[in-house]
């Protein structure tokens, strides 16, 4: 119910609009990669969702937390669901917000921003600023960005045992193109 | 007022400025940053980013320099890492050898407008403002930003932000201060200061703090507000403000705010008195649109203009003319109204105005306030004492009497119950309500006519000061009297002081200053770096400092560290000539002299201020090179080349500073030098330490000191690990050697008992009596049948048996010389034969060495081992193939074999193993019998 809600305000202002003022994916890429001193970890999913509306400069990503795959070992899958993202208890991942520039979406070309937000990863909300780049290529916007997620800013708690194998920080690329 | 002129520099205009806890001073100047030490500029550049932007803010945290740009570039650079030259004053040249900012460059990215301030909240957070993006923080390696949409910041546009020591930041804005904070990691809260707390006007374009954690505000168009951080309203506002907007501010204490306007040059506002006071100063300003104003350790306040001229000011000190001349006498009443007394008459001053109370004709010397009814006594020379009411209404006049015994009173002091009258006739006591005389003229007591001073102290003493007769106290009814101090007689006292602690300061006409605390004398004079032993005034200050007053100036003694000040127009402090006993301090501590044309001003700073330049290490050199001296303090034996930099940080006056140095461990004693740097070429191996002084006036023993160890190592031939490393070494090889050559010795031995083992088995084989009796037998034949034949057999038998006795004793033979021995023998066997034995040599390559009668030893065996007859021939071929012999016959063996030791082809194979890393290979196949020897 609660994610119901959430998804649903997070969508409200998009879905209230008239289809054509927003830019929309539903198949963008994000991938997700742990450098620890034993082990790289990777994952990647083809699932993220996302809308820009340029007129308000917000925007609002999620992606279901059980569609990432390409881990190591099925059981690293099963671990990464059950006992550090519990995607049954959170089953999504989002980054809502604003651009802090002022940004021309019709400009041709490639343009750096700054996206503020609120980062949800398994349940803990951080502001965070990211910065991507948007690129207008015959009216479809592609929007990149890496970042870093530290995962005890989102009270994911990794045993001692494993530390030598997780990374104490994720590095997340995403990938995306949206549409009109 | 000083100005700094970049006309060496290529007329850079200035754009920010930071004060910083190294004591240098950074500025802002185009796209570059630069480090001043008060006489010169070494730049830092900027930057790629940033090349065509401009410098917005400077500022320091944890240890790097921040300089934010118009374009929302932020650079860092570490001073103490970067190795900065020392500039040359040819701005090419630093420019070429100056180090680059970095570009900062957190995850979040930069900012894309102009950042505007710096500040950090004490806890971690380094906050900057932004004109277009509201304010960011960085804090545990992660941006975060606070703006109107998303946080209610009062607007995106902030001008300014100041933080408070419970951590909270204020930005300037043109809605109001936004007071933002992040209690805990990622928590944001934003407050606001509007119409509501008490801010008449909300376009807040500057915001500063003081020292007491309160928050100035300049506004656009009504002055100055102070905020009340703990209450969080407005407490203090100026009424009437019509000087525009406030673009900066610095606080002074609890006394003074100066204020930067956009129009109208510096304005000091007066705390105290509620007055704005345009600064005299701003006159000599090029423009009047201040750009920056900041304040630095030592109490001077710094700005730029808008054409981004740079100056300092040491607004401690200020003279205010007077229009009447020679001020002797000044005292300031329970009310705060200053009465000034002078040749011309009395006046009571009123803000910049001066009324008149008394007339031109009266010359007066001294002014006292009676602590219990507030009148003010006034002393002539000549007329006697006027007391005036508060409002300025003659009340009375005590004429010479019996009262008075001169009209001429030089000093009044008293209690509540006697006021001391001190006049060219001696000294009167009456009482301050009656005016009924209390005790007489006593000449005998002072032992003179004559008291320059009368001082009444916090402990119930008073003190004289006399002419020729030194210093008297009376203390519990009784007189006593110092004459002499250590051997050193005290005449002439002009004046008495008492400081915070109750010691008692007197002055004296020509041999200098006392210090009384009750026990013992202390004497400070020319000696102790006093400008001169005839004071003329005494006073103390609200810093413990005393105020010496001379004909040409004035001395701020730090009691504590008896560290000398010398006040004159070189630290930018107005001249003084001091008039007798013209000084007075008044209730908020601040000084004032009486000069010949004016007040001066010697404000208390209300905070700590430096009273010397900071000596740092502003560079070291070796062979030329600069090295970053902080992180490296070891060097090779052959870097011991030194050149180092530094610099006596004292803006007040940078010409004056002198240097006193020494390099402990080669320097028996200090070197004092104007110069800034001191060389030291080919340092022998040791550990240094450079100790460095700095001192406005050349008196060292209260100089601050900085220092820096070095070492210089040893060559590493004469280092304990190189050594060790040798002996072992040697040792090591020494031990191999040893062995190596034991290994050959036996190997030697070895070869040369095989050897004589296989020359007595070759010797036995050869005179075997089988082969001789079939030789013999075969000769008989060829005797009887072919004499000719038989005489060429013997040739050979001889041939073959000398060669024998001739290469049994060598180690090696060439290969043809075996190849003949083997040619000799096979003959004989021929003849033996005949059809029966057939020899093939075919050897291509005659070049190599083989062992003395190892193929005839070859082919002895073939004969011995196999059958030889006409029917069945014995074919033996020798050959030569890869760097080997070959010895091959068909196998046909004999069913009784000969019995053999079989010492023959072990010894040969023996023999190469010690001669040769390739082994002798015996093959036996299907028909044919192989023997390689290697070639040597």
């Amino acid at each position: 119910m609660k994610v119901f809600l959430l998804v649903s305000v997070l969508f409200l202002p998009a879905l209230m609009r008239s289809q054509n003022t927003v830019y929309r994916c539903e198949n963008g890429k994000i991938n997700l990669k742990s450098t620890a001193a034993l082990e790289v970890i990777e994952a990647r999913s083809g699932k993220l969702r996302g809308v820009i509306d340029p007129s308000a400069q917000s925007f609002a990503w999620t992606i279901e937390v059980r569609y990432f795959e390409g881990f190591n070992s099925p059981l690293q899958q099963e671990h990464f669901n059950e006992n550090y993202l519990e995607s049954t208890v959170y089953p999504k991942a989002s980054f809502t917000g604003r651009i802090i520039e002022q940004v021309n979406f019709q400009q041709q070309g490639t343009q750096t921003v700054r996206a503020k937000g609120k980062l949800n990863i398994h349940g803990i909300e951080q502001e965070r600023i990211l910065k991507c780049q948007i690129e207008n290529k015959g009216g479809k916007l592609y929007v990149r960005s890496t970042f870093t997620v530290p995962v005890a800013d989102h009270n994911i708690a990794i045993p001692r045992i494993v530390h030598q194998k997780i990374a104490e920080e994720i590095q997340v690329s995403v990938e995306a193109i949206l549409t009109m | 007022m000083r100005f700094y002129p970049t006309a060496n520099y290529g007329n850079i205009q200035f754009s920010a400025i930071c004060h910083t806890a190294g004591g240098w001073l950074w500025l802002g100047a185009g796209s570059n940053i630069y480090r001043f030490d008060g006489l010169n500029f070494a730049p830092v550049r900027s930057p790629e980013e940033a090349k065509n932007s401009r410098v917005s803010a400077v500022f320091e945290y944890d240890g790097l320099i921040y300089a934010g740009y118009q374009n929302g570039t932020i650079a860092t650079v570490r001073p103490a890492g970067a190795t900065i030259p020392v500039p040359t004053g040819d701005m090419e040249t630093d420019l070429a050898n100056a180090p680059s900012l970095a570009l900062w460059t957190p995850e979040e990215g930069l900012p894309a407008a102009p950042v505007t301030g710096f500040c950090t909240d004490g806890n971690g957070g380094l906050w900057f403002s932004t004109y277009g993006e509201g304010v960011y923080v960085w804090k545990q390696n992660r941006l975060f930003n606070f703006n109107r949409h998303d946080d209610g910041l009062g607007s995106d546009d902030v001008y300014a932000i100041a933080s408070t020591p419970d951590g909270r930041v204020w930005a300037a804005t043109d809605a109001g201060i936004s007071v933002c904070a992040m209690p805990s990691f990622g928590v944001k809260s934003v407050g606001k200061i509007g119409i509501p707390e008490g801010l008449t006007d909300e376009l807040i374009i500057s915001i500063t703090t003081d020292k007491s954690g309160n928050v100035w505000a300049g506004a656009d168009e009504k002055g100055i507000f102070r905020v009340n951080t703990s209450a969080g309203r407005v407490d203090f506002s100026l009424p009437d403000w019509k000087s525009g907007p406030v673009t900066n501010l610095a606080v002074f204490g609890d006394q003074s705010v100066w204020c930067g306007t956009e129009r109208n040059g510096l304005i000091c506002a007066d705390l105290k008195t509620g007055l704005y006071i345009p600064a005299g100063a701003s006159g000599e300003l090029s423009d009047n649109r201040i750009r920056f104003l900041d304040k630095d350790r030592e109490g001077l306040l710094w700005g730029l203009t808008g054409r981004g001229q740079l100056f300092s000011s040491n607004v401690a000190y200020g003279i205010t003319e007077t229009p009447f001349s020679g001020i002797q006498a000044i005292c300031t009443d329970k009310s705060g109204k200053m009465w000034v007394g002078s040749r011309e008459g009395l006046f009571l001053k009123n803000g910049n105005e001066y009324s008149q109370i008394l007339p031109r004709s009266e010359n007066i010397v001294s002014i006292w306030e009676s602590p219990d009814n507030g009148i003010i006594w006034v002393g002539t020379l000549g007329n006697g004492v006027f007391l005036i009411s508060p409002a300025g209404k003659i009340i009375r006049r005590l004429r010479e009497g019996a009262e008075l015994p001169n009209g001429s009173v030089l000093s009044i002091s008293g209690t509540n119950d006697i006021v001391w009258l001190a006049t060219l006739g001696g000294v009167s006591g009456i009482h301050p309500g009656t005016l009924q005389l209390v005790t007489g003229p006593d000449p005998e007591a002072l032992g003179s006519y004559y008291v320059y001073k009368v001082f009444a102290d916090s402990r119930e003493r008073v003190w004289f000061g006399t002419d020729g007769k030194g210093l008297v106290v009376l203390e519990n009814k009784k007189y006593r009297s110092f004459t002499e101090v250590n051997g050193v007689p005290i005449k002439t006292v002009y004046s008495v002081t008492e400081d915070k602690s109750g010691n008692i300061w007197f002055s004296t006409d020509r041999s200098g200053l006392y210090c009384y605390n009750g026990t013992g004398f202390r004497r400070y004079t020319t000696a102790d770096h006093l400008h001169s032993n005839a004071i003329t005034a005494l006073s103390n200050s609200c810093t413990g400092r005393i105020v010496i007053g001379y004909a040409d100036g004035f001395d701020l003694l730090d009691p504590e560290r008896g560290h000398v000040n010398f006040c004159n127009e070189d630290m930018g402090i107005p001249s003084a000539e001091v008039n007798l006993n013209a000084a007075w301090t008044d209730q908020q501590g601040n000084v004032w002299l009486g000069c010949q044309n004016g007040l001066l001003r010697y404000a208390c700073p209300g905070e700590p201020v430096a009273d010397d330049p900071l000596p740092v290490i502003a560079g070291v050199s070796v062979f030329f090179q600069p090295v970053d001296f902080r992180k490296n303090s070891v060097f090779p034996y052959d870097q011991n080349f030194f050149q180092f930099h530094f610099a006596g940080l004292w803006h007040t006056n940078p010409e004056a500073v002198r240097y006193r140095y020494r390099l402990d461990g080669i320097d028996p004693d200090w070197k004092t030098t104007r110069d800034n740097f001191a060389s030291y070429p080919q340092l022998p191996p040791g550990t240094y330490t450079l100790r460095i002084q700095a001192s406005e006036h050349g008196n060292f023993n209260t100089a601050p000191e900085v220092s820096w160890s070095f070492t210089i190592e040893p060559p590493f031939w004469r280092r304990w690990w190189f050594v060790a490393g040798m002996l072992l070494t040697i040792s090591v090889l020494t031990g191999k050697y040893v062995r190596a050559r034991e290994a050959r010795l036996n190997r030697e031995a070895s070869l040369k008992r095989e050897m004589v083992e296989s020359q007595f088995a070759a010797l036995k084989s050869q005179i075997n009596p089988h082969f001789l009796f079939n030789s013999f037998n075969t000769l008989i034949g060829a005797i009887e049948e072919n004499p000719r034949k038989a005489v060429e057999y013997v040739e050979h038998l001889a041939d073959f048996y000398r060669n024998m006795l001739l290469y049994r004793e060598r180690n090696l033979i060439r290969l043809e010389e075996e190849l003949s021995l083997v040619n000799s023998y096979c003959h004989l066997l021929e003849m033996r034969y005949e059809s029966g034995f057939k020899l093939t040599v075919n050897v291509t390559e005659q070049a190599g060495m083989i062992m003395p009668l190892s193929l005839q030893m070859l082919v002895e065996n073939a004969i011995k081992h196999n059958v030889v007859s006409a029917t069945r021939p014995l074919g033996v071929e020798i050959y030569t193939e890869n760097g080997y012999i070959v010895a091959r016959n068909n196998l046909q063996r004999k069913t009784n074999p000969e019995p053999g030791t079989h010492f023959g082809l072990q010894s040969l194979t023996r023999r190469y193993q010690l001669l040769s890393d390739k082994p002798v290979l015996t093959e036996e196949s299907p028909g044919y019998f192989t023997v390689k020897i290697p070639l040597l």
